[in-house]
């Protein structure tokens, strides 16, 4: 029982890392994607440059999935040999999986307000779309950050 | 009005479209080229680089504005109520309520002058049969209200003036009405500019016709930053004191009394008051998404008709380039 509880925090890590991350994403590009559409129904010709900006929300979700991986692979999930983790190891792979779901989910959706209001500037300067990418690119640090930690804070703990 | 208190995110795609059609707005410099365009196929070609349909146009119709912005309002009005049915009916609701006044004064006046406008919230036909069988269903409750005050207004004082007053009041309480409902600051805050305008509008021609200060109290409306008490109360004060006593439109008076003082008289006065409007539109400019994008661009695309359908009408009696861009308002781009 003991050790089964290590795996069940290991497993609710791996389901907020990708489940918060990819909620984020999705409600991003959702909202970028809604004013993409109304450009292309305009001007078609638009297509490649608001898929740009549609896509940058996308990352979080990836970010959240890698680490998902990462944390079935250490337990043994995929291959199916589940290793034997105590409960404290499996919180701590828990704990370490907050931050990239946690910031994954705001700053997706918060990137995608973002990109949908540079998706409406290109729509009248398409020149500057390089800026309106820098302006999503500067909510994307924030879940890079927050990767980078999960990432220190679960690649060391030892199962 | 199901669709009131939207949220900004509820219209990102019209958003995004408007903003794509937005490059296509009639610009000052475009304005220019009207002018100065050689002959009339020069200025259809311009104009149909500005998304007007000019098919089957020539350029010498006599209707040629009319028929130009009607084609184009109603496309503009099929794309813009995609946002919302109902959002946008304060933005017509002046032209409905200058129906309702044609309607009555052609019924009641021998020799009335003025036509009926497209472009409202309900169609011109449907405003004319309401009226001429006081069966007030298709209007708003205030259209109908308004125009049984109107008619009581006009039979105690056989004076048409009292019809427009009338139904400009019920006007702007429709709209306010209307933009309390979408619960949008921007829509709500035009509507309490544009009864400012016309109360400044009011006070001044009034005051130069050497109105009565009675007469006055009944002119003025409800729903701007400043009350009609307070209007009342100014209307015999000097010019140095009127904007103190004005309250929210003390800005707005100042303005316009350097504007009439500064040799523009009256028309550059009427300029400048559609000029301050359009200043308050283009707040919007700088909104990415929301409601305000479609209701700006809705704003901008009226005074373009004002502005074209000038250039064309200029263009047709043979009046200078520079008499022409004398009279023209501020566009939005």
């Amino acid at each position: 029982m003991f050790e089964l509880n290590g795996i069940f925090f290991a497993m609710l890590g791996a389901a907020i890392a990708s489940g918060l991350a990819g909620t984020g994403s999705a409600k991003g590009c959702g909202v970028a994607g809604e004013a993409a559409a109304g450009v292309i129904a305009e001007d078609p010709s638009k297509f490649g440059l608001t898929l740009l900006l549609q896509a940058l929300p996308g990352t979080q979700g990836i970010y959240g999935t890698l680490m998902a991986f990462l944390v079935l692979n250490k337990i043994g999930a995929i291959s199916g040999n589940f290793v034997n983790i105590d409960a404290v190891t499996g919180m701590l792979i828990m704990f370490s999986c907050i931050p990239v779901g946690l910031v994954g989910w705001t700053s997706g959706y918060a990137q995608g307000k973002t990109c949908a209001a540079g998706i409406c500037m290109i729509a009248k300067r398409p020149e500057e779309i390089a800026k309106g990418m820098v302006y999503g690119a500067m909510v994307e640090t924030y879940a890079v950050l927050a990767l980078l930690i999960s990432f220190l804070a679960f690649i060391n703990i030892p199962v | 009005m199901s669709d009131a208190k939207k949220k900004n995110l509820d219209f990102l795609m019209i958003s995004g479209r408007i903003k794509s059609r937005e490059v296509r707005l009639v610009s000052t410099q475009t304005v220019d080229k009207l002018i100065d365009a050689p002959d009339m196929s020069e200025v259809l070609k311009i104009l149909s680089e500005h998304g007007y349909d000019v098919s089957g146009l020539v350029g010498d119709e006599k209707n040629l504005s009319a028929l130009l912005c009607e084609r184009d309002r109603a496309e503009t009005a099929s794309v813009v109520t995609q946002a919302g049915q109902g959002l946008f009916d304060s933005f017509l609701y002046p032209n409905d309520y200058h129906n309702l006044k044609v309607a009555l004064k052609n019924e009641l006046l021998s020799d009335p002058r003025e036509i009926f406008m497209t472009g409202g919230s309900i169609p011109v036909e449907v405003v004319r049969e309401a009226v001429k069988n006081r069966e007030f269903k298709p209007l708003t409750d205030l259209m109908g209200r308004g125009v049984e005050e109107a008619l009581e207004a006009y039979n105690r004082t056989g004076n048409s003036q009292m019809i427009d007053i009338v139904l400009d009041r019920y006007c702007f309480k429709d709209m306010a009405k209307v933009a309390e409902k979408v619960g949008n600051d921007f829509l709500t805050g035009y509507v309490r500019t544009l009864v400012d305008v016309a109360n400044v509008k009011a006070l001044l021609r009034l005051r130069k016709m050497g109105k009565s200060p009675e007469f006055a109290a009944q002119v003025f409306f409800e729903g701007g930053n400043a009350t009609p008490e307070r209007f009342t109360a100014a209307y015999s004060a000097t010019d140095d004191e009127l904007p103190s006593l004005l309250g929210g439109a003390a800005g707005l008076m100042q303005k316009a009394l350097a504007e009439i003082s500064s040799g523009s008289g009256m028309s550059g006065f009427e300029l400048f008051c559609d000029n301050y409007l359009m200043d308050y539109i283009k707040n919007a400019k700088y909104i990415p998404y929301g409601a305000e994008v479609p209701m700006a661009y809705l704003l901008a695309k009226e005074t373009e008709y004002k502005v074209v359908s000038m250039v064309l009408a200029g263009r047709q009696t043979g009046l200078s380039a520079n008499s022409i861009k004398e009279r023209l308002r501020a566009l939005y781009v």
